[in-house]
């Protein structure tokens, strides 16, 4: 990690959890499972709507 | 229509105003006119970022787009750019901040120091935004034809007159205080619908339960593959970071913590549109007007039928707001690439302060005006057009800044052959020489990061001096390590 300049450990979690949580919600299985009416698929961007802001406020706020 | 005209021309002349109370304080400075002094609050700063990139179509295309192709396609084109956010606070916001210059030009060609990339950065730009100002500037005038009666070309140039006027002699400082008022706007208007839906048929999901009930394609990933969106998703994650008009609102962010957290209460904020829209008006919509020919009239329609005529006369200035407050983000972006970037370096040392403050001027109203006269018989993919700009913005600039700010081994030869490669294969695969098969974007991306690694690998390695200057970038007081 010599190569990078320092990054703390939380904000790379944070990356991590959203890179991942982006890739798991375009999985080809969320678009044909329903509930509420509407596919898991949209759900999971609306979570992702919500959450990733939410996610990076939480970390900035603790440390500030 | 004579009340929604009357509120129109009060917004307007409310935005005229605003520019010029703000040219007696930012003519005389670069500062003030580029960053408005870097002494922008943070709450302040998120609502001029939330109306920066909420633009005719986070209200309008929004809701027709859900109403016609399904709520979770329409999900998925949006979450890009609000993913790109929380990417943007965490990989760029803080030391672009503590670099505290005035684009991301600047940035790339102090740590890419060439020609190439003193003159190749500004010219994406200008060409990308320009597209892309020529396509708000077109829905501002469709809207404005639609909602208030008054003829194309006539709505066009009303328009486009007044927010070149406030942004060439108000700068940053005029920006941000329309871009507050029309936010405040946006959000009242639609999260007030949402609510008077809600309060009428129920909760979000009675709404949904009872709309899927007769449309069970709102709900349904029908019109195309789950990957087609990808493209659009990765476009804007990417494109966010490192895009001109929101990289400007980090430099005039009163620091670096502040910037951060702006950007995410922004996307908080926009978010919460853009959810109130599809998951309340849109569905509320499909039960009430189950068959409209034009799906952009989803919302109009809803109004219309709910509200008395001031209510209407607010939802057309918010609409109008919501496309003039990124057009207008948008030109002054532009006008710096040229007045800033390009002819700002040569004129640094042989012009006045005054005539600085000319060329400055000078640039938005000639930007302008060309993207006017575009607008007056636009293309009619102009959308499509304008998307592949942010694109090709996204290819070429994403890797470049990421490595720029973060690998110690990104170099001048890395960084160049990033820029060129992404932006190369970008356009290769978009203007179909290069066959791919889906969007260009999850090739060139690609390419630009093995430009750089290969670049940095085997390139001359950066000097001692160049990595205490980027070191420096990343200690500042906001943003102490652990």
């Amino acid at each position: 990690m010599k190569q990078f300049f320092p990054i703390r450990r939380s904000e790379v979690w944070v990356l991590s959890f959203l890179v991942a949580f982006s890739v798991f919600s375009f999985l080809p299985i969320w678009r044909t499972q329903v509930i509420g009416g509407m596919a898991v698929f949209g759900w999971l961007m609306a979570a992702l709507m919500l959450v990733s802001p939410a996610l990076a406020l939480y970390v900035f706020i603790r440390k500030s | 229509m004579i009340v929604e005209r009357v509120l129109v021309v009060l917004y307007l002349a409310g935005c005229i105003g605003i520019g010029i109370a703000a040219s007696r304080k930012v003519l005389a400075s670069r500062d003030e006119y580029w960053v408005a002094g870097r002494r922008i609050g943070t709450f302040v700063n998120a609502m001029a970022i939330m109306a920066s990139l909420a633009s005719g179509g986070s209200i309008i295309g929004v809701m027709g787009l859900a109403y016609s192709q399904g709520i979770p396609a329409t999900l998925a084109l949006f979450a890009g750019a609000v993913l790109g956010f929380p990417l943007a606070s965490l990989l760029v916001a803080a030391p672009l901040r503590n670099f505290g210059r005035f684009t991301i030009t600047d940035f790339l060609a102090f740590r890419y120091p060439s020609a190439w990339v003193r003159s190749l950065v500004p010219l994406f730009i200008v060409v990308a935004f320009t597209i892309y100002i020529v396509a708000q500037m077109k829905a501002a005038g469709i809207t404005a034809n639609a909602l208030l009666g008054i003829p194309y070309n006539t709505a066009l140039a009303l328009l486009t007159f007044v927010f070149i006027l406030y942004v060439s002699i108000g700068g940053m400082i005029a920006i941000t205080w329309t871009d507050v008022i029309q936010g405040v706007l946006m959000l009242i208007v639609v999260i007030g619908t949402a609510a008077v839906m809600i309060g009428r048929v129920g909760s979000p999901l009675e709404i949904m339960a009872q709309a899927t009930a007769v449309a069970p394609e709102l709900g349904q990933v029908t019109h195309r593959p789950v990957s087609g969106y990808l493209g659009y998703f990765v476009i804007w994650a990417t494109a966010i970071p490192v895009i001109p008009h929101i990289v400007m609102r980090v430099y005039t962010a009163k620091d670096a913590m502040s910037a951060r957290l702006s950007l995410n209460i922004a996307m908080l904020a926009y978010s919460v549109i853009i959810l109130a829209a599809c998951l309340a008006i849109v569905p509320v919509g499909k039960i009430d007007f189950p068959n409209l020919v034009d799906a952009d009239q989803v919302f109009l329609e809803v109004v219309a039928a709910e509200f008395p005529a001031v209510v209407r006369g607010i939802a057309v200035a918010a609409v109008l707001a919501a496309v003039m407050s990124t057009t207008d983000a948008l030109l002054l972006a532009v006008s710096s690439a040229i007045a800033h970037d390009l002819l700002g370096n040569l004129l640094k040392d042989r012009a006045t302060e005054a005539t600085l403050a000319a060329v400055r001027i000078g640039s938005a109203w000639v930007v302008g005006g060309l993207a006017l006269y575009w607008a007056f018989s636009p293309p009619e993919l102009i959308s499509e057009f304008y998307t592949a700009g942010i694109g090709l913005l996204s290819a070429s600039l994403f890797v470049p800044t990421i490595a720029g700010l973060w690998w110690k081994r990104a170099n001048r030869t890395g960084g160049i052959a990033a820029l060129v490669v992404g932006a190369t294969i970008y356009a290769l695969v978009q203007l179909g020489v290069i066959g791919f098969g889906t969007s260009p974007i999850l090739l060139a991306l690609p390419a630009s990061a093995l430009a750089m690694v290969l670049g940095g690998l085997f390139g001359p390695e950066e000097s001692k001096e160049m990595l205490e200057r980027v070191s420096a970038l990343h200690e500042s007081p906001q943003n102490e390590r652990p």
